[in-house]
């Protein structure tokens, strides 16, 4: 049998099933959870992709950047200053790895825009 | 363009049209764009020939809307695959068993038609999540927990006709269990309520599910009858207070009676969320560097247990927990530490009686916060690249059940260990027993998918023949990819497959002429069958 899930993922196999047992892991300093809402883009984003690309040890999609890209860029998508709006799109519908495409259904097109020309922005 | 399996070019477009003037133009695709992400992300076929596609997909805002769709559906013989928020992933996701249906795609319609705090229900549409249902909650400051899976954007109704399960009290994370009363429309277009809801002007209809007469529920649980455009769920008044504790035993045939005693306390309601259980020895599709000196879990149980009693570890662990008023919750720890204490060597700890809601502190270092009801994604981390794995295209997973017994454990891991092991399976996660259901449990081998078509044929080569391996110990899926669902429903032969004959008998009377979710769970409707054979 293949031998290759880290420790983290047994940690969270085993707190997705199990979760508030005695032993709770120590709060990550910094780490804010409750995200602020603004307005356009902004708030787009924080509603279709903060649960997974937030800031926090809980977000996938963060943890997954923050690895590939070893600090060479933000691992989270809203402090990023190379995305632009194409490439945004194309990821959201196509999905990559194990995030899924989104539908017209679930994201409609003006939001998606709303939330490529958000990341995209230059700061 | 793809057309549906039998339709004509002509027949296809008129239909198309039909449903544009139903829906409006916008909301309906057929472009290879905009249809790309009705594509199964998680497809152990993906980009192969029989990858299941869809030729169109059309989102109704309304039942009234579903029902014409359906009328026009039905009229063309145009085969419809209804999805709710689409997100199951690892089961299908969003695309149709059949190949070439026309995905009804239902997340438009997500509107939250009541909440009931004093009945503790909520009557909902199939588009709404449980991040939806979740925040309409908490923005009503309604005094309601709701019990959600995993991943937190599924939808109330696709996940609980699904069987789909969850993490709290145990009257609530059997997720159809908890559903009550249904809005159905038929695949000729006509809609019917079930139970009290076929009473006009029902004041229960979200109390008693049975109604009057047969109950039909079940028949659109895992099936392709009909078109669910509401559904009532049972919600859960917010606990006061909430516990969890460990029990631990040292010995691995301790598993038995540790197991009796769970059963005992969970069949007795002294304890009411998910037991969840552990031990360093599982034959795991993964390893976790192990402790120096630790033996691996292939080797005999003596050296094991040596290596068990000599670091104080206990072989087996459950995690109990508990919902409800403190001095209650308290009481139900301390009541089942003297239950446990009959099984020689048992160690307990933890039990702190943690108040309602949870604080920011209570959930730091949760990785998943669905005990506590709160929806997330964090699940997804499962797969996703990280510090020891690449990253995946998703997962499938083989999901027998197993019986409720420590014996049961025993048996069905040796045997999933060995037969993963001699076929090569890709598992990457093997679940411990998962005590989501009162009396059963449920083991998730969760193998990876990949883009590379050799990889994935072998792992459905050998998914395959597991599922048979596991049906011929007389454990059986409850659930599969679309691709297995065919293998799984004919392990359920009994009497030369006298429920699949029913299954089909009725499929054929409720919708003639076959347009509904053909295949799904192995049930194809006539035309397809003369087809097959
Ligand atoms: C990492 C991971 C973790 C998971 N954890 C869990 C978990 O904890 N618990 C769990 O139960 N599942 C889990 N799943 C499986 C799955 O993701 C969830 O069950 C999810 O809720 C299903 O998707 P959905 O709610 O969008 O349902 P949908 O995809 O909308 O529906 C599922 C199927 O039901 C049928 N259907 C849906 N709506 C209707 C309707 N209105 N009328 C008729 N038929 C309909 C369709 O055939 C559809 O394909 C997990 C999956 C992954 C990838």
């Amino acid at each position: 049998m293949r031998r290759t899930m880290p420790m983290a993922m047994l940690a969270m196999l085993v707190a997705a099933h199990a979760t508030a047992s005695p032993q709770r892991a120590v709060p990550g300093a910094g780490w804010s959870r409750v995200p602020v809402l603004g307005t356009g883009g902004q708030q787009t984003f924080h509603r279709y992709c903060w649960e997974c690309h937030g800031d926090g040890p809980d977000r996938p999609g963060t943890l997954a950047l923050q690895v590939k890209y070893r600090g060479e860029v933000p691992a989270r998508l809203d402090q990023r200053t190379d995305l632009t709006a194409d490439f945004v799109i194309a990821t959201v519908r196509h999905g990559i790895s194990v995030m899924p495409s989104m539908r017209k259904t679930e994201i409609g097109d003006a939001e998606l825009n709303a939330i490529a020309a958000y990341l995209a922005r230059k700061r | 363009m793809r057309t549906p399996p039998g339709v004509s070019a002509e027949d296809f477009a008129a239909a198309i049209a039909a449903f544009q003037a139903v829906v409006g133009r916008d909301w309906v695709f057929t472009s290879d764009e905009d249809l790309e992400p009705y594509r199964d992300a998680y497809s152990i076929l993906w980009s192969e020939p029989d990858e299941r596609i869809a030729s169109a997909a059309v989102a109704p805002l309304t039942a009234e809307e579903v029902q014409a769709v359906m009328r026009i559906a039905n009229d063309k013989r145009i085969p419809i695959y209804p999805i709710s928020t689409g997100k199951n992933l690892g089961y299908g996701g969003a695309a149709p068993v059949l190949s070439g249906s026309i995905v009804l795609d239902l997340k438009r319609m997500n509107r939250i038609l009541e909440i009931d705090e004093r009945s503790a229900y909520a009557l909902v549409e199939p588009g709404v999540t449980y991040f939806d249902l979740y925040r309409a909650i908490q923005d009503r400051k309604l005094n309601l927990w709701i019990d959600c899976p995993d991943p937190g954007w599924g939808s109330v109704i696709g996940n609980a006709l699904d069987y789909g399960g969850g993490y709290t009290h145990s009257s609530y994370r059997n997720h159809f269990d908890a559903h009550c009363g249904m809005e159905v429309v038929l695949a000729d277009g006509e809609v019917l309520r079930t139970g009290m809801g076929a009473l006009p002007g029902a004041r229960t209809w979200q109390q008693n599910k049975y109604g009057y007469g047969p109950f039909v529920d079940g028949l659109f649980k895992q099936s392709s009858l009909g078109v669910v455009t509401k559904m009532g769920i049972w919600l859960y008044p917010a606990p006061e207070a909430y516990a969890a504790g460990v029990i631990g035993v040292p010995r691995k045939a301790d598993i038995n009676a540790l197991v009796d005693v769970i059963n005992y306390l969970e069949n007795t309601v002294t304890m009411q969320g998910m037991p969840v259980f552990a031990s360093p020895f599982l034959p795991l599709g993964f390893a976790v560097p192990l402790p120096p000196g630790m033996p691996s879990s292939d080797a005999s149980v003596v050296e094991q247990e040596a290596y068990a009693a000599r670091t104080n570890t206990p072989f087996w662990t459950v995690t109990v927990s508990y919902y409800g008023p403190p001095e209650v919750v308290k009481a139900q720890w301390e009541y089942t530490k003297k239950k446990a204490s009959a099984i020689p060597g048992a160690s307990f700890s933890g039990g702190d009686v943690i108040a309602m809601p949870p604080k920011p502190e209570d959930l730091t270092g949760m990785l998943s916060k669905s005990p506590f009801g709160i929806p997330a994604l964090s699940i997804f981390s499962i797969g996703a690249r990280s510090e020891h794995s690449d990253p995946t295209e998703g997962h499938i997973t083989c999901s027998p059940i197993i019986p409720r017994t420590g014996e049961g454990i025993t048996e069905a891991y040796e045997l999933i260990q060995k037969t993963a092991q001699r076929l090569e399976l890709p598992v990457t996660v093997l679940t411990p027993p998962i005590g989501c259901w009162a009396r059963t449990f449920v083991i998730l081998v969760m193998m990876a998918v990949s883009h590379d078509p050799e990889k994935n044929k072998r792992t459905r080569t050998g998914f395959r023949e597991l599922i048979k391996i596991l049906a011929d110990h007389g454990y059986g899926e409850y659930r599969t990819a679309p691709a297995f669902q065919d293998d799984v429903m004919a392990t359920y032969s009994f009497n030369n497959h006298a429920l699949l004959r029913f299954h089909e008998a009725v499929k054929d009377a409720i919708d003639p002429n076959g347009i509904l979710s053909a295949g799904r769970y192995g049930v194809w409707p006539r035309h397809l069958r003369e087809k097959k054979s």
